[in-house]
């Protein structure tokens, strides 16, 4: 059962999203980047950093052994709720465009949003595998589940960061799945939920606008329809490598929200096929890991963040083609970003350990 | 036991395999879903989409080709561009629209209501207003057939400036789709993001001005905007001497196209090609350096080279002023022309125009045309004001025509130089009688009849020509036909041939023919034509353009009448002013030959007993003509013939030619006043840049220093006056500074007294002030006095003693 190896398709398909993702930053940020006055090629190396600094750091879990991980479930919580909540003091946490979602150590700036989905996984699978019947029983249900779940949710909601919130929860929710949750016991919290995202929406009036522009009964979104031309020019075999004209600054956040637009533009409808493929190819290796996982703890692991890397995908790619309302999540291993890319990169460390446990050719 | 429970907890392989079966299963259809909308935007529903992205990328902006410099024969120049600025208005930018209506139309003396129409005019262009219409929805707002408004890939677009209704329009489409009223009127009166033309060829300064008084502050006390103004780079034609050879030369329009004179006619010349450059902008319309492309070179107008001799152009029309100024003309003009080769190296007519101010009344025309001016627009009163009479002024030739009806009958032998005819002081041609105006001569030769201008001689050397042969001649000596010179604006003149019922001659108008009445035409034709008679009889197309600009021409040359026949025709000329006391006089020591002529002017079809034109050819040196010069007066003050206001005026001027030019005479050396050829004359620089002053003066080669005193680059004064002729071992010094605005609103009263009234009032009228006058006779006090700063429209109050 125990091959020792790692997959090594699933890490091939990881470093090839991550390659196009490289690529893709530095075609899309070149012109903004030359305009503010840095080198063309700033975002370009800075990427590339962040990639190599993830991709080292998956290697190196990948040597430990996942078991280990579980000793830290409560701990992570505990620091992910306290960076959670020093990030909201005004002072410690950077205010960017009126949202405090950043901590700044210096040398770089870090989302504690980040770390806490993957506190937040590690913390339930650990649970849930150690105690699968509090499942069952509504009040450890309660204490052991929703409440923290609620806790580091409703943290990243007020930052505000409700497209965080909400990835954090799918995670959390994807566990809870995994492990064998009753649909019954769990639509009381899951009606909760709503009405929180709901009561978060009337509060800050943007965001209903933006829910209002999508039904088409707001005015005109600029950026959704910016992104639209991006996808509809780049047309069935893309206009080539760098020749997207959207990054002239009509689309903003190119490099981070809209970059699969810029890979439509740029590679068009065959480009973004292959984009999806290859998602689709880790996403369905992951399932086949967590199949064949040795234990619930890995099983429950895999699966949870394979289901959140692809909620992540589809929001994105949702929001940038306009099946979805605008809410910014960014692109995983493809966006340009910095801890986001540690995190998701570190995030694929155990269940490459996990793979060396298990010998997916041996046909059942 | 342990082992069991162990197994109770971990959760099954089928259980497991169901789960993820389930998930994979839902991302596999929003997968799915996914790539079909994908496949939707990507490829069926991207029409459309690349001429929307090419809208807000691309721009096509043409690149101006400079228009070619004018300069006369000895490359002096006459003509050339200077830098200026184009007052632009965007519409959408204006804030405060009523400051900006107010500051435009005052300072750049527009007209207010228009400026206010100009600046909010509406966006010609689409308008996104919403996104995410449904297609019943889109049916609904389709439905109104609202001009201007439409519905494309789910976007809801006005175009305002079709937008007939916008109140109907937001009230329709508040109801129809969610949205508030107010947003859509808002986007259905969106003005205007693109520059909208105010007003071109404006002084830098004022341009500056003009976006300074606009400026609006933010909270810092920077500059924030300005009010929706906008400097574009401009440039406007400048000519170096203002009130000069201004119907040769001409001037061009807003457009920058030749409107009248070489500008026009040359045009194609001059103004060269534009090319075209494709800049690509980002989306806050920088142009994207890399993505400039130029799609087509523009190719610089050429300069052009006139056969005008600046200095002689000068002597004709100082002599014109003259004459204008004593015989109280309507016109008076004059053309000098090279007699071998046709080039005119002079035209001019008085009054004329200010080349660099071509849009305002010349004082002295609208004075001088009052007439002619009454009941029309300003617009019509210009284009009189532009007509250039040398080319386009038809008159009756009188006189100066019998020396075509003499080379026509010598050269068919009807009669020699010495026939006799008979002159009793009048003849009777059926039923008219034709007086003779300065006989009666009795016996005379042909020769003397000419030369007296004798009416009945003249009448009798026509009727032995047959009619046929003679209006040959007519033809042949270029009448009744555009002579082809490089103006606008040339007529043909008029040459009738009547017949009588029986389909004969009718023998009065014939008899009439021959001392130049029942036709018209130009001076051009008459100088042209007379010169052919003294040119060995050689026909020489008039032309203003020099060969260096249109290269040679192998015009076969067009001989009309015999060398013989011009030798008589010249000696006869000769006798013209041998003749006459005055005209011997004013050409003492020079051999200047000529014909005169007095027409009554053909007004309402009859003929004026008070207004004439009178008119003088000459040409010199009789031997071996080289100059012709054709001065014609149009009703000069009564009393003026041909030999007492034309004539002085042309002989002056060919005095002058030909002591410039002294390689050219051939004459007793005490006549020669030094007139070095190539003269140089000082050019008006008042009003320009430093830099422009700088370069004309460098072409000219006249030695220059600037006096900064005031700080500033414009001109403000010149040491030496326009026109004069530069000495050598002198330098012009030019005040600097930075200029009132034209249009200030203010003047300073000038200096009065001893003027006459008309100089009184001309100079008050340039200024922009009204003259109250008292008395008669010389302006002898005035109030305000003299450097008062009032207000233009003032009125001035001089007392005049005799």
């Amino acid at each position: 059962m125990n091959t020792g190896k790692i997959d090594r398709p699933f890490l091939m398909a990881l470093l090839m999203l991550a390659g196009i993702g490289v690529i893709m930053v530095f075609s899309a940020s070149m012109y903004e980047s030359t305009m503010s006055g840095e080198k063309g090629y700033a975002l370009f190396l800075k990427q590339l950093l962040f990639v190599i600094i993830g991709v080292i750091v998956m290697a190196f879990m990948s040597t430990v052994d996942y078991r280990k991980y579980k000793r830290y479930y409560a701990i992570g919580l505990a620091i992910s709720v306290f960076l959670l909540i020093i990030v909201l003091i005004p002072g410690i946490g950077v205010k960017v465009n009126d949202a405090r979602r950043w901590l700044d150590f210096k040398v770089t700036t870090f989302q504690p949003s980040e770390l806490a989905k993957v506190a937040g996984i590690l913390y339930f699978c650990t649970v849930l595998s150690k105690k699968p019947e509090i499942l069952k029983q509504p009040s450890p249900l309660f204490l052991y589940c929703i409440l923290p779940m609620g806790v580091i949710c409703g943290l990243t909601a007020i930052e505000p960061s409700l497209s965080a919130a909400l990835a954090i929860a799918m995670g959390m929710i994807g566990v809870l799945f995994f492990a064998g949750i009753r649909f019954k016991a769990f639509l009381p919290y899951l009606g909760l939920g709503l009405m929180a995202v709901i009561g978060l929406m009337i509060a800050e009036p943007w965001r209903l606008d933006r829910f209002n522009v999508f039904l088409g009964k707001g005015g005109y979104d600029y950026q959704i329809t910016q992104s639209l031309l991006a996808f509809g020019t780049g047309g069935f075999f893309g206009r080539g490598l760098g020749n997207g004209k959207q990054k002239f600054l009509f689309l903003p956040e190119l490099q981070n929200d809209f970059i699969f637009a810029n890979i439509g533009e740029e590679f068009g409808f065959i480009g973004c096929l292959l984009v999806l493929a290859l998602f689709a190819f880790v996403i369905w290796r992951g399932f086949k890991i967590a199949q064949k996982a040795p234990d619930t703890f890995s099983y429950l692991y895999t699966s949870s963040v394979m289901l959140l890397l692809a909620f992540q995908v589809l929001v994105n790619i949702g929001v940038a083609s306009a099946i979805i309302p605008v809410t910014g999540i960014a692109l995983p291993f493809i966006s340009a970003g910095g801890t986001s890319m540690v995190v998701i990169f570190a995030m694929m460390g155990p269940i490459l350990n996990i793979s060396r446990k298990v010998d997916l050719s041996k046909k059942r | 036991m342990n082992r069991k429970k162990r197994a109770q907890r971990e959760i099954g392989p089928v259980s497991k395999q169901k789960k993820i079966l389930s998930a994979m299963v839902l991302l596999s259809v929003c997968l799915i879903i996914i790539i079909g909308n994908l496949f939707y935007i990507q490829i069926i529903n991207s029409t459309g989409k690349y001429a929307r992205q090419v809208d807000q990328l691309v721009e096509e902006v043409p690149i101006k080709a400079s228009r070619g410099d004018i300069y006369d024969k000895n490359n002096n120049i006459l003509a050339k561009d200077s830098s200026a600025s184009a007052v632009n208005v965007i519409p959408f930018e204006v804030i405060d629209p009523e400051k900006l209506a107010t500051t435009l139309s005052s300072k750049l003396g527009l007209d207010r209501a228009e400026v206010v129409k100009q600046i909010s005019v509406l966006e010609n262009d689409i308008v996104e207003v919403k996104t995410g219409i449904s297609n019943d929805q889109t049916a609904t707002v389709l439905s109104h057939n609202f001009p201007g408004v439409t519905v494309e890939d789910n976007t809801l677009y006005f175009k305002p400036l079709y937008i007939t209704n916008p109140a109907g329009v937001a009230a329709a489409l508040s109801s129809d789709l969610q949205g508030s009223y107010d947003d859509y009127y808002a986007k259905a009166i969106q003005k205007e993001s693109q520059p909208v033309l105010i007003k071109g060829k404006v002084d830098n300064a004022l341009a500056q001005e003009i976006k300074d008084a606009e400026a609006i502050l933010d909270k810092n006390g920077k500059v924030q905007d300005n009010n929706g103004i906008e400097i574009l780079e401009d440039y406007r034609r400048y000519y170096t001497n203002g009130n000069f050879a201004s119907y040769i030369l001409g001037f061009t329009g807003i457009d920058h196209t030749g409107l009248y004179g070489v500008e026009s006619t040359y045009n194609d010349v001059l103004k060269g090609d534009d090319g075209v450059v494709y800049f690509q902008k980002d989306a806050k319309g920088n142009q994207i350096p890399s993505q400039t492309k130029i799609l087509k070179e523009p190719t610089q107008g050429k300069d052009i080279v006139l056969t005008i001799d600046s200095n002689i152009q000068l002597i004709t029309e100082k002599a014109l002023s003259q004459a204008a100024a004593q015989w109280k003309t309507k016109s008076v003009t004059a053309i000098v022309m090279e007699a071998k080769t046709g080039d005119i190296v002079a035209m001019a007519s008085k009054p004329d125009y200010n080349l660099n101010d071509p849009f305002t009344l010349d004082p002295t025309f609208a004075a001088t045309h009052a007439e002619d001016l009454t009941g029309k627009t300003p617009a019509e009163q210009l284009s009189l004001m532009y007509k250039n009479p040398a080319v386009s002024f038809i008159y009756e030739p009188g006189s100066t025509f019998k020396a075509i009806t003499g080379s026509a009958a010598l050269e068919e032998g009807v009669v020699t130089p010495d026939t006799i005819v008979y002159d009793p002081g009048f003849i009777q041609v059926e039923d008219a009688v034709i007086q003779c105006a300065t006989g009666p001569h009795w016996e005379e030769t042909v020769s003397d009849a000419i030369a007296y201008s004798c009416n009945p001689g003249l009448v009798q050397i026509i009727e032995r020509l047959n009619p046929d042969v003679f209006y040959q001649y007519v033809y042949n000596f270029g009448l009744g036909a555009k002579t082809g010179i490089e103006l606008d604006g040339e007529e043909s003149g008029i040459i009738n041939r009547l017949s009588t019922a029986n389909g004969a001659i009718n023998q009065v108008d014939y008899a009439t023919f021959s001392f130049g009445q029942g036709l018209a035409a130009t001076p051009i034709q008459m100088v042209s034509a007379l010169n052919a008679i003294v040119n060995n009889g050689y026909y020489v197309n008039p032309s203003i353009i020099s060969e260096v600009t249109k290269g040679a021409e192998n015009e076969s040359l067009k001989q009309v009448i015999s060398k013989e026949t011009s030798l008589a025709m010249r000696e006869i000329m000769r006798k013209v002013v041998g003749y006459d006391a005055e005209m011997t006089f004013l050409s003492a020591g020079y051999s200047i030959g000529g014909k005169t002529g007095t027409a009554e002017k053909f007004i309402n079809g009859e003929y004026s007993n008070t207004k004439y034109v009178t008119s003088f050819y000459c040409f010199a040196p009789i031997e071996d003509p080289k100059y012709s010069v054709l001065v014609v007066l149009d009703e000069p003050s009564t009393g003026a013939y041909g030999s007492t206001s034309a004539a002085p005026t042309a002989i002056s001027i060919m005095k002058q030619v030909l002591n410039y030019n002294s390689a050219d005479t051939n004459l007793s050396q005490d006549n020669s006043q030094k007139l070095q050829k190539g003269v140089i004359t000082i050019p008006d620089l008042v009003g320009q840049k430093k830099d422009l002053a700088a370069s004309i003066l460098h072409e000219k080669g006249i030695r220059y220093s600037f006096d900064r005193g005031q700080g500033g680059d414009t001109v403000l004064s010149q040491s030496l006056p326009v026109n004069s002729v530069y000495d050598v071992m002198t330098e012009v010094v030019l005040s600097l500074g930075t200029p009132a605005s034209d249009t200030a609103t203010t003047v300073i009263v000038p200096e009065l007294k001893g003027l006459s009234i008309q100089s009184a009032n001309e100079i008050l009228i340039g200024l922009g002030l009204n003259l109250k006058m008292t008395g008669n006779g010389f302006a002898a006090s005035q109030t305000p006095a003299p450097t008062t700063v009032v207000d233009k429209g003032s009125d001035v109050t001089v007392t005049f003693t005799p």
